[in-house]
């Protein structure tokens, strides 16, 4: 072996026992290096192990408030963004149990959301609480709001400010829309204060459940809900209830657990903490009374609180960025547009009445209709009907107004005047002409007038020869109309009675009794009227004029008296107007006791036979 | 804007309220001073560089012991108002005393003093010896009158400078 060689294998000598020396120090610990190594350098191997692990990591993050979500935001969306893209009905599938009750609740609670405004706009303005509320509000001297706030309010948050607890620094301020709120800054500090203030007044030494927890001012409360590192101030109008102090304490929860970091770095700039903002909002919670749930009346007087508020603060003066408004007006639209159509409808079911009855009415004829407006502010129309009508008819205007009920500014009915060939037309204008009794009945046949019944001989005799002609009639008959001469028959009949009764009596042979005369010229009277009564009525009759004697004398002697005293009655009654020719004296005899005489028994009377006179006996 | 707690501390009777009542416009009534112990008001102040400066004052109730004062008050503040009487010089001597109490309590805090009353010349008690001795120790100290309004803007705003500093 060469020097050279022994050399080198001295050299190597040490390094194999350098192996070995180091194989005994750390042989166990280049072992668990290269399994290390190989845990490392194998994807397989270290996906396995991290995801024995993953599921528990995440749960300490989360529980240790990191940002977890915040880290794995973008990567959970890109993969669902890729999910969807690749596959959408995976997606609609997983969705679909979900989608529809999500999709009724948004609808149900638009439409109960619509309702309650709609609700609430119409019992704002014309409700007779609202009147009332205002009334109190005129007399109070406070805002209409705060009365609405006073009766329907059970409790509402109305700021919330955040207060850091060393400085009494103010760190963020909510506040309602319309609430006046006085300088944050200066009420935080002095909150702080007070709260101090008691807390080292009424606390034991070392008591940290120490801390002022509410403050009750009127009607308002404040609620101070502390933390170590700040006090949540809210205050609240009404009575709340004891629940939400946990909600306030679980916003306050939520600021620290989101945002713990910055709120502990607070140095006195609140544009650090803006994003607080919309968290501390979440503590704006409300409740009415249930009667104004009942009557949703609180959201719509909240609107005008807020309107009122802002109007003031000169921050509003557009009314119509209100939805509620808007809905107020189209319902007010919908309202007049159906009042409108209603009014439209009976107004033209009205007209084709009217129409209907005019056309059937004899005489009248329309040619046309319009309508007029009455007001500019009116749906109510004037109708305005033009035709013609023959002036023998003069039921229209009553017909309107009797049977369709128009009021004398919603109709006018225009008709000129002419002359209808209609039958009944030609009937009512010959009715109106000839003005026959009831009796008599009209008929056109082929364009004569012809009338059957009976009239009066008056009546007849008054047309006798003097009828004018009417339109299209070319001739009028009144041959086949009876006279009616019954009353004339009755006065005849009357009279002849009457006459009947009639005695001419004697004292003696030739002198007569000495109401005689008298009697004569009622006779003579009657005989006048009993004659120009048979005339009309064409009776043939015949004034019999019978003496009577009594037996004093003798026959021989009394029948050439009897005849004398007839002759004297007959001449009597001549000369008073009766007719000659018509009167026959007749001998009636002798009457009474044989040879004796009797006053009764010398005496003429006078009866009335009907017939043809006899020849004078 | 920054907000900053700024407190006031001085005697019975030296000035501070109407001091705070000249400088800023109040929020709250001074009955609270003699219930609460203090009183809040703000005041905003720009600063030469454009910062908005809104001063929170603590108005505390005067005392010559802080012990005598809630120290709760105190708390948090970023600077002090360290007010003396100028026409009686036992105050300055408190509020001199005062301050070592803060600073025991609060730390080393920015604070600006004032001697007050400075309109009553001839009262005036505190030697001019006094006052340049006060300067001399880089002490920021102004001779102030509520009744005129001399010095307090000026003071304010020196406060709020070393406070933002």
């Amino acid at each position: 072996m060469s020097q050279s060689q022994e050399t080198e294998a001295t050299a190597i000598a040490p390094l194999s026992e350098i192996e070995e020396l180091r194989d005994l120090i750390i042989g166990r610990e280049a072992q668990v290096l290269a399994d290390l190594r190989k845990r490392l350098d194998d994807p397989q191997l270290r996906a396995e192990e991290l995801a024995g692990v993953l599921v528990e990591t995440i749960r300490i993050s989360q529980a240790n408030g990191e940002d977890l979500a915040g880290a794995i935001e973008a990567p959970v969306q890109a993969c669902i963004k890729q999910s969807i893209e690749k596959d959408t009905q995976f997606f609609a599938d997983a969705l679909f149990p979900v989608m529809g009750p999500a999709i009724r609740k948004s609808i149900t609670e638009a439409l109960k959301s619509l309702v309650q405004s709609l609700n609430a706009t119409v019992d704002n303005n014309f409700s007779a609480q609202s009147f009332r509320w205002r009334l109190e509000a005129k007399r109070s001297g406070v805002t209409f709001g705060e009365v609405v706030l006073k009766h329907t309010l059970v409790y509402r948050v109305e700021q919330v400010l955040l207060v850091q607890r060393d400085t009494g620094l103010l760190m963020q301020h909510a506040v309602r829309p319309d609430i006046a709120s006085k300088d944050g800054d200066a009420v935080s500090a002095m909150l702080t204060a007070i709260q101090d203030f008691v807390r080292d007044s009424f606390s034991a030494e070392g008591d940290s459940a120490g801390d002022l927890a509410s403050i009750d001012v009127g009607e308002q409360t404040v609620w101070l809900i502390n933390s170590p590192q700040a006090t949540m101030a809210c205050v609240i109008r009404g009575l709340a209830p004891m629940s939400l102090r946990a909600d306030l304490q679980g916003v306050m929860e939520g600021l620290f657990r989101s945002h713990g970091t910055l709120i502990n770095e607070f140095n006195g700039d609140q544009d650090s903490l803006l994003v607080l903002l919309p968290l501390l909002e979440q503590c704006f919670k409300y409740e009415q009374t249930k009667s104004a749930q009942q009557e949703g009346v609180v959201e719509g007087e909240f609107s005008e609180l807020e309107d009122s508020k802002a109007a003031s603060r000169g921050e509003y003066s557009n009314i119509f960025t209100k939805p509620a408004v808007y809905v107020f007006l189209l319902l007010t639209v919908v309202l007049i547009i159906a009042w409108s159509a209603w009014v439209h409808r009976a107004e033209n079911e009205k007209k084709d009445r009217l129409l209907s009855i005019l056309a059937s009415e004899p005489g009248v004829l329309v040619t046309g209709f319009e309508w007029e407006d009455i007001d500019w502010y009116r749906p109510e129309r004037r109708l305005v009907v033009r035709g013609l009508k023959d002036p023998v008819f003069n039921r229209v205007d009553r017909l309107v107004k009797e049977q369709l009920g128009y009021a004398d500014e919603r109709i006018d009915i225009q008709m000129h005047p002419y002359i209808s060939l209609d039958e009944s037309a030609q009937l009512q204008r010959a009715k109106k002409y000839l003005q026959p009794p009831s009796s008599v009945q009209l008929h056109i046949i082929n364009g004569h007038l012809m009338a059957t019944g009976s009239v009066r001989p008056e009546w007849f005799n008054r047309w006798d020869g003097k009828l004018l002609s009417l339109p299209n009639i070319s001739s009028i008959d009144l041959s086949q109309l009876k006279i009616d001469l019954s009353i004339e028959r009755q006065e005849f009949d009357q009279l002849r009675t009457d006459l009947q009764e009639h005695v001419f009596y004697f004292t003696d042979s030739k002198t007569v009794a000495k109401n005689f005369l008298a009697t004569a010229q009622r006779a003579a009277q009657k005989l006048k009227q009993l004659h120009a009564l048979s005339l009309v009525l064409g009776q043939t009759y015949t004034v019999q004029l019978t003496a009577y004697s009594d037996h004093v004398g003798g026959e021989a002697l009394n029948a050439p008296v009897r005849r004398l005293r007839g002759e004297m009655v007959k001449n009597l009654l001549v000369a008073e107007g009766a007719l000659s020719s018509l009167i026959a004296v007749l001998d009636g005899g002798a009457e009474g006791v044989e040879r004796s005489a009797d006053f009764s028994a010398r005496r003429v009377n006078l009866a009335v036979v009907l017939g043809e006179p006899r020849e004078e006996e | 804007m920054i907000s900053k707690k700024i407190c006031m501390v001085g005697d019975f009777g030296v000035g501070k309220s109407s001091t705070v009542a000249r400088y800023v416009k109040n929020a709250f009534s001074d009955k609270y001073q003699t219930t609460v112990g203090v009183k809040i008001d703000t005041k905003e102040v720009s600063l030469a560089d454009d910062t908005e400066l809104k001063m929170v004052l603590w108005d505390i109730a005067g005392t010559d012991n802080l012990k005598q004062m809630n120290t709760n008050y105190l708390r948090g503040a970023s600077g002090y108002l360290l007010v003396a009487d100028g026409t009686r010089a036992e105050t300055l001597e408190t509020a001199l005393a005062l301050k070592k109490q803060i600073e025991a309590v609060a730390g080393n805090i920015p604070f600006v003093g004032l001697l007050n009353k400075a309109d009553l010349v001839d009262d005036w008690e505190i030697p001019d010896s006094q006052y340049e001795g006060l300067l001399v120790r880089s002490w920021d100290f102004y001779k102030t009158s509520a009744l005129d309004g001399d010095n307090i803007e000026r003071a304010f705003l020196a406060l709020a400078h070393k406070v933002m500093g």
